[in-house]
């Protein structure tokens, strides 16, 4: 997909979600995290770029004495163990993983419900074999894809067997905002800031860097309290490996960079109630292709190795989620064959202890 | 019938005489002998958007287009596939690898290093995936470079309707060449990474893999800052490579100069990788057809073979040179401070205080004429290959006079011989470097050279790529004082060690220090 078919896509999309933004029912609560504020952030009303700029380093600096805390308790299994399950989230109000799986039909894939109570798998579309996975936010908006239904939709329900009829063009994804008002449609191209009820539209520009081309973004995701956004994008243009990942503080509108040592961060998970992100990164010089886990502090960009944590394989694929209070995380604990492939998979999670 | 039996004979003939040569290259006193290989299995993945393994196969159909896959469907009969080494894997990979936009330079040392990375694979039977784990190969790459599909589906390169993205890989790959340690044939396990500020790190279990200062790639330029973030920094910088080609400190554009810029991928792979040296590939198809590949297999003659070493012994890099203006008055001298690497196969080791090896220079006019040059500064009593790199300052006090105009001030690094002769390395096959540096009158100067028409004794016929013809021993220098002073560069922590590959063991095989041929001694 060209620039110009991308920017066309991000228009339908905006159009779409506005005309369906203005449908939704109004009973969800705002966010309390003041990101009204922003909106004295964004230059331009329905163009040009955001007015996002780096966090002053004194700032950074000041600040750069917190360090986050995050813990996991005794791993515990979800009862499912067969053909390996991606999860794409732990979804309100039924306490369901929302997950993919392989489907016996070639070049298709099965999005489900799976319950960890029961361990039953429940089916509620079958879709295009995917990077991208579906979504599931606050307000049941169910956000997937279909192939050939050329623009983004959203779906009006809490009813999953209804929000699975709901889909977004494979190239361009959502990450939205907790409560629905805001979103980001990007693809590795761009990404477009909008901003509904203030009628705001920009371009999201902190993948420029400059006197070289826009650096990829691989993974947008909105933090739960509303505050912040995780930006990850491949270090260069047309390279495949080192990653940046960019925090964007929506309310104070300014942007920093977090390393995890000398890691490629592969994930980015939010913790819901907290500024805080669970990141996965990898050696890129080791051949195993395991991700440890670290935990990010967004405000500050302080990083701390996670207590007790496993090490996954490419959980920026499997999928790693906390349930909606925060206080569990699930993971697709995939072990690769010797020749690695994976044929065979499980679903656990952890207590989460957060000091 | 006769005919059919005939060609029966004719092929177990050279059947058998293709199996007898094969064995003859393949055992030597017992030992294997390494011969490039030309096809690897891969196992083919969907890939995560940054290049990592999901562990899920992609399936062979047309309608398989998930990332890594190919872009526009997987397009392999099977999976895992073997697939040609030059025109089928590397074609691809190294695109996937480096932007293409970076110099020709840079992609051919890019080559060079993945398709040593590859042959290591190979000699170890590993059955390889597509993955960042090993090389990022994703099927249809090369052909996304351009609009057209080439009219050479088999070897693309041989395609007359190449785009220019295309024919410029296509020329970074044309001269396939690989890297082994100067003390075996076996291919390097040439690691890369996309970027690491100031110095490269080392992988303990690979001595071609030490640590190398790399000036060039700083964090104190600003917006060009080097930026190591998810690289692991071993061997070869691709940022760095693609800024000493380029000259500037900044990899994607020409900002910040730095003061020094290399010329060959040969410069970029032995300052990356110690104590290496470069061998010939398999010939490409389209410089050699069946009938050339076979007569070269049997030949005994001087043309180069794949598997032979195609690059000297004796080696240096300048790393910095400050102290060098653009344009000088006539008869100013000079002092440069130049930081210079070892990046040879033989320690440069001396016994006296005089030192053994220096670093040397002449002028030259615009005309090509070589001038005398009465100074150098003396090196370290023991340089190791690749690091630590080396500071000297020298000093020349023979700028010429007159008449102004552009001269070339062209520094090598020579060595005394035992028979007490003066050996430059430019004249045993490496470059030498060289400043175009404009002269103005000086006020009081009479236009003229500093010794006019005398070439210096022990100056090389030329300071150009050597090319295949007998080392030129020159006669002793006489009547100069060495340079004092010179000390090595110290104060750098070695970087520690990253997971080794699965299996691997350290490497223990010792680095040859005693140069056999050349004949580099110190005068006791």
């Amino acid at each position: 997909m060209n620039r110009h078919t991308f920017f066309a896509l991000l228009v339908v999309a905006g159009i779409v979600v506005i005309v369906i933004a203005g449908l939704l029912p109004t009973d969800v609560p705002a966010s309390d995290s003041g990101v009204a504020a922003s909106v004295a952030t964004v230059d331009t009303v329905g163009q040009g770029a955001c007015a996002f700029v780096p966090a002053p380093p004194a700032a950074r600096a000041a600040r750069a004495a917190r360090r986050p805390q995050l813990k996991l308790g005794e791993k515990r299994d979800l009862g499912w163990s067969g053909p390996p399950i991606r999860i794409a989230d732990w979804i309100e109000p039924s306490s369901e993983l929302l997950v993919v799986a392989q489907s016996a039909v070639p070049g298709r894939e099965i999005v489900a419900l799976f319950n960890p109570r029961s361990s039953a798998l429940r089916t509620l579309s079958e879709r295009t074999v995917a990077q991208s996975l579906p979504m599931w936010s606050a307000r049941a908006q169910a956000l997937d894809e279909k192939k050939d239904q050329g623009f983004a939709a959203l779906a009006q329900s809490h009813d999953p067997e209804a929000a699975s009829a709901a889909y977004v063009n494979p190239e361009l994804q959502i990450a939205a905002e907790p409560n629905g008002d805001r979103f980001i449609a990007w693809t590795s191209f761009g990404a477009r800031f909008v901003d509904t009820p203030n009628a705001i539209e920009c371009d999201l520009v902190v993948n420029r860097v400059e006197g070289r081309p826009d650096r990829p973004l691989i993974d947008v995701k909105w933090s739960r309290d509303g505050r912040f956004v995780a930006l990850l994008m491949l270090a260069d243009f047309d390279r495949l490996g080192p990653t940046v990942l960019r925090i964007l503080d929506v309310q104070k509108g300014v942007w920093h960079d977090v390393a995890v040592g000398e890691l490629a961060v592969s994930s980015v998970t939010w913790v819901p109630g907290r500024s805080v992100a669970l990141v996965t990164a990898a050696d890129l010089g080791a051949a195993d292709g395991m991700d440890v886990m670290f935990v990010v502090d967004a405000e500050s960009g302080a990083v701390a190795r996670v207590d007790n944590a496993p090490v996954l394989f490419t959980p920026a694929y499997w999928g790693v989620r906390f349930s909606p209070d925060g206080t569990q995380l699930a993971a697709s604990c995939v072990v690769p064959d010797p020749d690695g492939v994976v044929r065979r998979g499980s679903l656990c999670a952890w207590e989460v202890a957060l000091p | 019938m006769n005919r059919i039996r005939a060609f029966i004979f004719c092929v177990m003939t050279f059947g058998l005489l293709t199996a007898a040569h094969a064995h003859a290259r393949v055992r030597i006193d017992g030992d294997a002998v390494f011969l490039p290989p030309t096809h690897i299995g891969v196992r083919v993945m969907r890939l995560t958007a940054n290049g990592a393994n999901s562990g899920v196969l992609c399936e062979v159909s047309p309608d398989e287009k998930s990332f890594g896959c190919g872009a526009a469907g997987y397009p392999f009969a099977v999976n895992p596939v073997t697939v040609t080494i030059e025109s089928e894997y590397l074609l691809n990979v190294v695109p996937q690898e480096m932007p293409i936009g970076f110099s020709v330079i840079a992609l051919e040392a890019q080559a060079a290093a993945a398709r040593s990375f590859t042959y290591w694979y190979a000699r170890r039977g590993t059955l390889i995936n597509n993955s960042i784990s090993y090389q990022a190969f994703i099927p249809g790459k090369f052909a996304a470079l351009s609009n057209v599909t080439p009219d050479h589906a088999d070897d693309p390169c041989r395609s007359g309707n190449l785009g220019i993205r295309q024919a410029k890989l296509c020329g970074a790959m044309k001269n396939p060449r690989y890297m082994t340690r100067a003390d075996s044939d076996i291919p390097v396990f040439a690691q890369y990474s996309a970027d690491w500020p100031n110095r490269t790190v080392t992988n303990e279990y690979h001595k071609a893999l030490r640590a190398v200062d790399d000036p060039v790639s700083n964090t104190t330029n600003g917006a060009c800052i080097s930026d190591g973030t998810g690289s692991h920094g071993h061997g070869m910088s691709q940022n760095g490579a693609n800024r000493w080609v380029r000259g500037f400190q900044c990899a994607y554009s020409a900002r910040a100069p730095w003061s020094v810029k290399w010329e060959t991928a040969d410069q970029i792979l032995f300052h990356y990788y110690t104590g290496i040296h470069l061998r010939a590939a398999t010939q490409p198809q389209a410089e050699a057809g069946f009938l050339q590949r076979l007569l070269a297999l049997f030949s005994s003659s001087g043309a180069v073979k794949p598997g032979d070493v195609v690059s000297p012994d004796w080696r240096w890099n300048p790393l910095r040179i400050d102290g060098v203006p653009s344009e000088i008055a006539a008869g100013t001298p000079l002092a440069l401070n130049v930081q210079l690497q070892n990046t040879g196969v033989y320690t440069w080791t001396c016994t006296d205080a005089s030192g053994c090896f220096s670093l040397g220079y002449v002028w030259s006019d615009a005309a090509g004429q070589v001038f005398t040059s009465t100074a150098w500064a003396s090196l370290p009593c023991t340089v190791a290959p690749g690091d630590p790199s080396v500071q000297t300052q020298l000093k020349i006090a023979d700028t010429p006079t007159g008449p102004a105009g552009i001269y070339t001030l062209t520094l090598d690094v020579r060595a005394n011989t035992a028979d007490g002769n003066l050996v430059w390395f430019s004249e045993q096959g490496w470059l030498a470097y060289s400043i175009p540096i404009t002269l103005t009158a000086s006020a009081g100067i009479e236009g003229h050279l500093p010794s006019a028409g005398a070439v210096a004794a022990g100056t090389p016929a030329a300071f150009v790529p050597f090319v295949g013809s007998q080392p030129m021993i020159s006669t002793p220098e006489t009547g100069t004082t060495p340079e004092t002073g010179t000390t090595p560069e110290t104060g750098t922590t070695p970087e520690t060690g990253t997971t080794p590959e699965t299996g691997a063991t350290p490497e223990t095989t010792i680095m040859p220090t005693q140069p056999p041929a050349l004949n580099i001694r110190c005068t006791p």
